[in-house]
């Protein structure tokens, strides 16, 4: 008896299923909540039923820089307003690292740079960043009405920080957006991001 | 041949040979360098030379997690031709959370240059914009153009200033090889084997893949290797899309010297390497030290309530033969020793086959098998009933009743170490979570050592006993109540057997722990039978039995899906719930429990459930999290193992959403109050 226990045991442990990813295109994008520049909780699950795209960001990163610096961004989120989007821009940048701001700071960046993002979160413990896996600054996702994450990846498909390489790249958000919204799958869905690390 | 205005150039750029000057551009210093102070026609080696400062580094043609690879584009004479950048293996830039390829020393990278037969010209202008991000923890995108003057001449003399340096970037360069190399994606892992001579002295091996979506850059390289063959995992990057048709990589192979070789796998079945290697996952424990904890944990484990009632049969074999002169005491201490250790590799062993199998498991884990808990019943049931008086020791179905009365039951002994072993598994002592966490980690010769130190220090009071006698006298004289007192110990067995028919019923349903009950039943039967003579009672006892154990393959005795068996006031425990938490910068108390886990349920009552606890919880509004492993649950283990753990319990607190703090595993009011603060 003694001898069939451990036989017993090992004939019926059941097979796992595989560990579960943080963000994954295809799969239910990750919930959070984060206080915005303006001191507001907003969380994931308040724009259900629109896309939402993240977008993570640090004013000093020249990656940032260029599609800022270029207007490169700010069209991006205007296009992106006009389908109807709501546009995260996180700052996960711990305190005293390039970037982090406070809601002022964050506030006035926006309106410098002609920005218009829906909310700016404050990520400055980085737990919304390291929720999505988010490695670079630019690096964006799109939310879809279900809460379905339908992209992850680079702004655009010309990595360099230099802003004459706009014109040549294709913009992924742009594209995705226009996509989904038009009942595609989305064609692109998963690219590598460039641009500074996230400073957590 | 030489015109006025070459002469006036020449004569301006003195002295007469290679002409460049380095370019200082923020934290890096940039220059063009020719092998050669002056061209050939034919082939030439020029170089890109990057230098940044310390503490800042530049990037190789995969650049890693974050990056640009550094670029060149040339502006060349007629007759004249640029290849592409040769690069030098890099090195691993780890920053934080990400890892990044490329280069923090000065570095050549090389260019081979052909001068053609119709170069016309003596004096070569050459000039190159080179591009690169040089970065420490910010990053700062830079550029130069860059020019280099070199006289076309027969034969070259090579220049002493940059000879040595060019020797060295070449030995750097990956060296082309034909190895047979194969690779496969198989559950997010990226395997390679490759074999070859250059592999069976290395001491460090590191992989480069040329593809900058192919691996999770920051991921541990997991190797085996087998003489000659080598095989490496590593998790795949999240960018990952689909397998290519081959992969181009640089390894790095340290042994006397350092090599990298270019390689290039075709598409194949190769088996993933699932231990982590023994320098990845080596952390800043050493391993004297961790089987000193294990040895220590073994010997507390001999305090934990889940041990007593097998130890208390152990205890009464000793004084049983401690009146008796053929007693070997030394042949019963190490055959109970070597129950014990070896059925704690047995199931160390098993563990890791699981787990190589891709099984998230841990310390304790055939406990989440219905099945086996429900076995243990048994096992309990019928010992205590042997105790009890209703089975006659010396029939032998029980290896601790031999050892209660037959001078030669070595097997007993033995015996009662397994059951020893196999109790214990509901408890984690202290400084054995840190010690088993570690153990799985490692290599399977290293788990298993530090599972049979475990099981060394489990063994190690009856050992001792065994072997200075003067010890054993000190236990009390046998006499006629040891009759009563092995009557007595029965009853703790019976009330193990009814804790385990609760977790079953917790684990299972109701319905299981009721057929594990009619299956005491028959084992009862089967036991009162055991004494009566005759065919048909032979046949009854064992038809019982198998009754019995069939029952444990009914189909009720499976994990059911996890209920919300969370307490009130409780949350489940996920890690995202965990993020959300620690973004509102609530205070935060994880537990991670087990129904069948005695220190657990020992702390939950003593511990958690005060009214002081819980007053205090309420007053600084914590989020209270159970993550409950009673049954199997991979991202509880994979939570568990972030923490170095691979058992329950463990206490994690984040206070204001801040780093997580571990508690001890043994806990006390005062403890949690102040951890809260």
């Amino acid at each position: 008896m003694h001898r069939l226990i451990p036989i017993l045991s090992l004939a019926l442990c059941i097979a796992a299923p595989g560990a579960h990813a943080a963000a994954k295109v295809g799969e239910p994008a990750p919930a959070f909540s984060a206080v915005d520049s303006h001191g507001k909780n907003v969380s994931l699950g308040d724009f259900k039923g629109k896309y939402v795209v993240l977008e993570w960001t640090n004013d000093g990163c020249p990656f940032v820089k260029k599609h800022y610096g270029a207007g490169n961004m700010q069209a991006t989120q205007k296009d992106a307003a006009a389908q109807g989007a709501v546009w995260l821009s996180v700052i996960s940048s711990k305190p005293g690292a390039q970037g982090h701001v406070d809601g002022k700071g964050a506030n006035k960046l926006s309106k410098d740079r002609g920005a218009t993002p829906t909310h700016v979160l404050l990520d400055e413990k980085g737990d919304v960043g390291r929720l999505y896996d988010a490695k670079t600054t630019p690096h964006m996702f799109i939310v879809d009405p279900d809460g379905t994450l339908i992209y992850n990846g680079a702004i655009d498909s010309v990595p360099s920080s230099d802003p004459a390489d706009i014109k040549d790249a294709t913009n992924y958000v742009k594209v995705a957006l226009a996509e989904a919204r038009a009942g595609k799958p989305v064609s692109t869905a998963v690219t590598k991001p460039y641009g500074c690390s996230v400073k957590y | 041949m030489i015109n006025s205005k070459r002469l006036l150039l020449l004569l301006a750029a003195w002295p007469l040979y290679a002409q460049a000057a380095a370019v200082q551009a923020p934290h890096i210093e940039a220059e063009l360098i020719a092998e050669n102070s002056a061209l050939t026609v034919g082939d030439n080696w020029v170089a890109l030379r990057l230098k940044p400062e310390p503490g800042w580094h530049v990037y190789w043609q995969n650049p890693g997690d974050s990056g640009l690879a550094t670029q060149l584009s040339w502006t060349l004479p007629p007759g004249i031709s640029a290849g592409a950048i040769e690069w030098p293996y890099p090195h691993m830039e780890k920053l934080g959370e990400l890892t990044n390829y490329g280069y923090s020393e000065e570095t050549l990278h090389l260019v081979p240059l052909t001068v053609g037969a119709d170069f016309a010209g003596a004096q070569a202008e050459l000039q190159a914009q080179a591009k690169w991000l040089v970065c420490k923890d910010v990053c700062i995108p830079g550029q130069a153009d860059l020019s280099l003057s070199l006289p076309v001449s027969d034969p070259a003399r090579s220049d002493p200033r940059w000879a040595a340096a060019f020797a060295r970037a070449r030995a750097q360069l990956p060296q082309a090889v034909d190895w047979p190399a194969r690779f496969s994606v198989a559950d997010g892992h990226f395997s390679l084997e490759l074999t070859a001579n250059e592999l069976a002295e290395a001491r460090h091996i590191e992989l480069f893949p040329l593809a900058g979506d192919l691996v999770a850059h920051a991921a541990p390289q997991r190797l085996a290797r087998d003489g000659k063959t080598l095989r490496l995992s590593q998790a795949v990057s999240p960018y990952f899309a689909q397998p290519p048709e081959a992969v181009d990589a640089v390894l790095v192979v340290e042994g006397e010297t350092t090599r990298a070789f270019q390689i290039r796998a075709l598409p194949g079945t190769v088996a993933a390497v699932t231990e982590p290697a023994p320098a990845a996952a080596g952390g800043d424990i050493s391993l004297l030290l961790v089987l000193g904890f294990a040895l220590l944990g073994g010997l507390i484990l001999n305090l934990m309530p889940c041990v007593f009632p097998v130890l208390s049969l152990k205890a009464l074999a000793v004084m049983q033969g401690g009146q008796d002169p053929d007693h070997d005491h030394r042949a019963h201490a190490l055959s109970y020793t070597a129950g014990v250790v070896l059925s704690c590799v047995a199931v160390a062993g098993a563990l890791l086959l699981l787990r190589a199998g891709g099984q998230a498991l841990g310390w304790g884990f055939q406990l989440q098998s219905p099945v086996f808990v429900a076995a243990l019943v048994y096992v309990m049931f019928a010992l205590g009933l042997s105790l009890s008086g209703v089975l006659d020791f010396g029939t032998g179905l029980m290896g601790v009743g031999q050892s209660l009365t037959q001078k030669k039951g070595l097997g007993g002994s033995f015996f009662t170490g397994v059951l020893a072993t196999v109790v214990a598994s509901p408890c984690t002592a202290p400084f054995m979570g840190t010690a088993l966490g570690y153990a799985v980690t490692q290599p399977a010769p290293l788990a298993l050592l530090v599972f049979a130190t475990l099981g060394l220090g489990l063994a190690l009071p009856f050992l001792v006993l065994g072997f200075v006698p003067a010890l054993a006298r000190l236990l009390p004289r046998p006499g006629a109540w040891m009759e009563t007192f092995k009557q007595a110990m029965a009853f703790p067995l019976y009330l193990t057997a009814v804790w385990l028919l609760w977790v079953l019923s917790h684990q299972s349903s109701a319905d299981a722990a009721a057929l594990a009950g009619i299956g005491l039943v028959l084992i009862g039967f089967a036991l009162w039978l055991w004494r009566r003579p005759g065919v048909l009672a032979a046949s009854l006892r064992y038809a019982a039995l198998a009754a019995a154990l069939a029952l444990l393959a009914h189909p009720l005795m499976r994990a059911t899906e996890p209920a919300p068996a969370v307490a009130s006031g409780h949350e489940a425990w996920s890690s995202a719930r965990v993020a959300e938490l620690r973004a509102e910068g609530r205070t935060i108390f994880v537990n991670f429990t087990a129904d069948w886990c005695i220190t657990c349920k020992a702390n939950e009552r003593i511990a958690l459930g005060s009214s002081r606890v819980l007053e205090a919880m309420r007053d600084k509004n914590v989020a209270w999290l159970t993550a409950d492993w009673t049954r199997e649950d991979p991202a509880i283990t994979a939570e568990l193992a972030r923490f170095g753990r691979n058992g329950v319990p463990l206490y994690l607190v984040y206070v204001r959403g801040d780093e997580p703090r571990v508690l001890p595993q043994l806990l006390t009011p005062d403890l949690i109050i102040e951890a809260l603060q």
